[in-house]
């Protein structure tokens, strides 16, 4: 007889497990929305709230070289380096494929800005501004890197266009 | 936390082995899970809420499964079984495919439906098998439930095979979980195991898989067909080093606690046909598929068109298992089309042809099933394969050729360590009764090890592959 009602008890806390695991998952969903627009059209977006002049399209090896990042394992990406090595210019948009690459890519983006920051501090002072006011923004499944004279206007043209 | 870093070779494992071996007998489990749950939390601080769920929802369903059989009360047996195997596989199949649902759904709807992209749960597919397989067994009444929650959840959390396999069933494990003792000479195959393991990874997976990074990386206008056929075999060599790594990295752990899980890898790249290569790959996975899907199903002992319906299934779920992606149902569906005709219509023939031949025409087409694998998309994976085959492209040969230039040695060796040789020689030379062959094998592991820790000093983050999954 206790046995049983033992036994009873366990199914009631088997169904209270169950419960918490809705109200956990339901806490993950309430995170930040993805956003189905196209990398193409946030960089269009971006890149018309820009100063173009330092910068031109970079390729997916310059993307592994600087930023040690492989453009197969996003959804998209959108890619802009300075002319010459004295151009510290950068955007960089990447749409990810979930959450779990937001982490890894936020280090990538901070390390090349610690990066090319060693590497002007002290004589260039231009570039060194500007890597100061760089921006590195999430939204959702978009992330954003801007070294720019414009990069506030940059950052809230990628907001806008999400 | 990953165990090819610096963190886990010089920081967790001595202080794990340390709280290990200090604590009396009975406390050595309670170490291991708490050990382990700090190793899961470390990369998944979230979710290691839902492997505590997992233990204690399938640690609760064992007990009321077993006390439902044993009172022959079927109606709340198979009610709470099914109910225990539909939360496991809801779990898998909701932080699995959702997100993989909803894009193939706002493909085809006229609107679009937002949602929160959620990461995959480490190592989720291969403990919620092994949660299955306990389920399964005390169901069917092939184990005895387990009713110390600490040893049920040691099973579920043990940290050396955690994140991706040797998926453990609970039937192998069971009486090692309460009985099993570290002798020297165990411990000392362990650390050789583990040795074998992060060489694999970090001097042969990593090096390796520098070449197909940059091969498919390579613009449209430098992919030439001699750069696909460089850069497919050398992640077909990446991927048996990296996940046979880990799963020796794994074995050789669980030795050092006492543990003996199965084999994983058998050399599989010496198989002469596509049934022996999955024979000798990933075989705790596919031994878990056999044994409680596809035998369940009939096996081959139905009619062949029933025979051949269950592959089917257990090849499109072992795609599925791997992802949530086409390209990985087209994979797992390729390799079925592949059992079937081998096993139905092509065996005769290839029992007769030369061995060198039917090497060949296995490693033909693992070669192309792992493009299809490796590919981001699945028409990604066509052009790959039509360039492979001259197709598509009208990319000069110099970058294929800067590749096997660059490439060529280290394809070599990894083809080379690929086979059974180098194992079984060192193997040899470990028990030889000269004692310079014995010390000359120490040497070796010895200086993979120096070796590896210079790479991952200078290394950037280089997870295992089957992270993933």
């Amino acid at each position: 007889m206790m046995r049983e009602k033992i036994e009873d008890n366990l199914k009631v806390v088997n169904f209270i497990l169950i419960a918490l695991l809705i109200v956990f998952i339901a806490h993950l969903l309430s995170g930040g929305k993805t956003s189905s627009t196209p990398v193409e059209t946030v960089a269009a977006k971006v890149t018309a709230a820009a100063d173009l002049t330092n910068v031109t399209q970079a390729d997916s090896q310059k993307l592994k070289k600087y930023y040690g990042l492989n453009a197969n394992d996003y959804e998209g990406v959108a890619f802009y380096l300075g002319n010459s090595n004295m151009d510290v210019d950068e955007i960089l948009i990447v749409r990810m494929k979930d959450s779990a690459q937001e982490n890894a890519l936020k280090d990538a983006m901070q390390t090349r800005i610690d990066t090319q920051t060693q590497s002007f501090e002290g004589y260039g002072v231009n570039q060194t501004k500007l890597l100061k006011d760089a921006v590195i923004d999430v939204k959702g499944n978009y992330a954003l890197l801007v070294v720019n004279e414009k990069a506030a206007e940059e950052d809230e043209a990628f907001r806008k266009s999400l | 936390m990953i165990f090819s870093s610096i963190f886990f070779l010089f920081v967790f494992l001595p202080l794990t082995l340390l709280a290990y071996f200090f604590v009396p007998k009975k406390a050595k489990n309670v170490v291991l899970l708490i050990c382990s749950l700090i190793f899961y939390a470390w990369g998944e601080p979230v979710y290691v809420l839902l492997m505590v769920f997992s233990i204690l929802y399938n640690y609760i369903s064992g007990v009321e499964i077993d006390f439902y059989r044993r009172r022959g009360k079927t109606a709340q047996l198979r009610f709470i079984f099914w109910l225990a195997v539909g939360v496991n596989l809801g779990i898998l199949g909701f932080f699995k495919y959702y997100g993989f649902l909803l894009e193939n759904l706002n493909r085809i709807l006229p609107f679009t439906i937002k949602y929160t992209p959620l990461a995959l749960p480490i190592g989720i597919s291969f403990y919620t098998f092994q949660t299955l397989s306990y389920i399964i067994d005390v169901y069917r009444g092939t184990v005895d439930v387990q009713k110390n929650l600490i040893n049920f959840g040691l099973y579920i959390t043990m940290f050396p095979q955690l994140i991706a396999g040797p998926i453990v069933r609970y039937a192998d494990i069971e009486k090692q979980l309460t009985d099993r003792k570290v002798t020297r000479e165990g411990f000392g195959q362990g650390v050789k195991f583990f040795l074998k393991g992060l060489a694999k990874k970090v001097l042969l997976a990593n090096n390796i898989g520098m070449a197909y990074t940059a091969i498919s990386a390579l613009p449209a206008d430098q992919f030439s067909t001699l750069a696909a056929w460089i850069g497919a075999i050398a992640y077909t060599l990446q991927i048996y080093f990296d996940f046979s790594g880990y799963s020796d990295m794994a074995i050789g752990l669980g030795k050092m606690f006492g543990f003996t899980f199965m084999m994983n890898f058998d050399h599989p790249y010496i198989s002469s046909s596509i049934t022996e290569f999955w024979r000798r790959w990933h075989i705790s996975l596919s031994t878990w598929f056999r044994e409680y899907v596809y035998i369940p199903l009939g096996g081959n002992r139905v009619g062949t068109a029933k025979a051949i319906r269950n592959l089917f299934i257990v090849w499109i779920l072992t795609g599925f298992w791997h992802g949530a992606a086409w390209n990985f149902v087209v994979w797992g569906l390729y390799y079925g089309v592949l059992l079937v005709l081998e096993k139905y219509v092509l065996r005769p023939v290839i029992e007769r042809l030369p061995s060198a031949v039917r090497h060949l025409y296995a490693l033909f087409f693992i070669v192309i099933g792992w493009v299809i694998f490796s590919a981001p998309s699945l028409s990604a994976a066509a052009r790959y394969i039509r360039v492979m085959f001259g197709g598509g492209s009208a990319a000069s040969g110099s970058a294929g050729v800067y590749y096997l230039y660059n490439y060529l040695l280290v394809l070599v060796i990894g083809a080379v360590c690929s086979g059974p040789g180098v194992t079984a020689e060192m193997n040899r030379c470990i028990v030889a009764k000269e004692r310079w062959k014995r010390v000359f094998v120490t040497g070796v592991y010895a200086a993979a090890f120096v070796c590896s820790i210079a790479f991952l000093v200078n290394a950037t983050y280089n997870p295992f592959l089957y992270f993933r999954f």
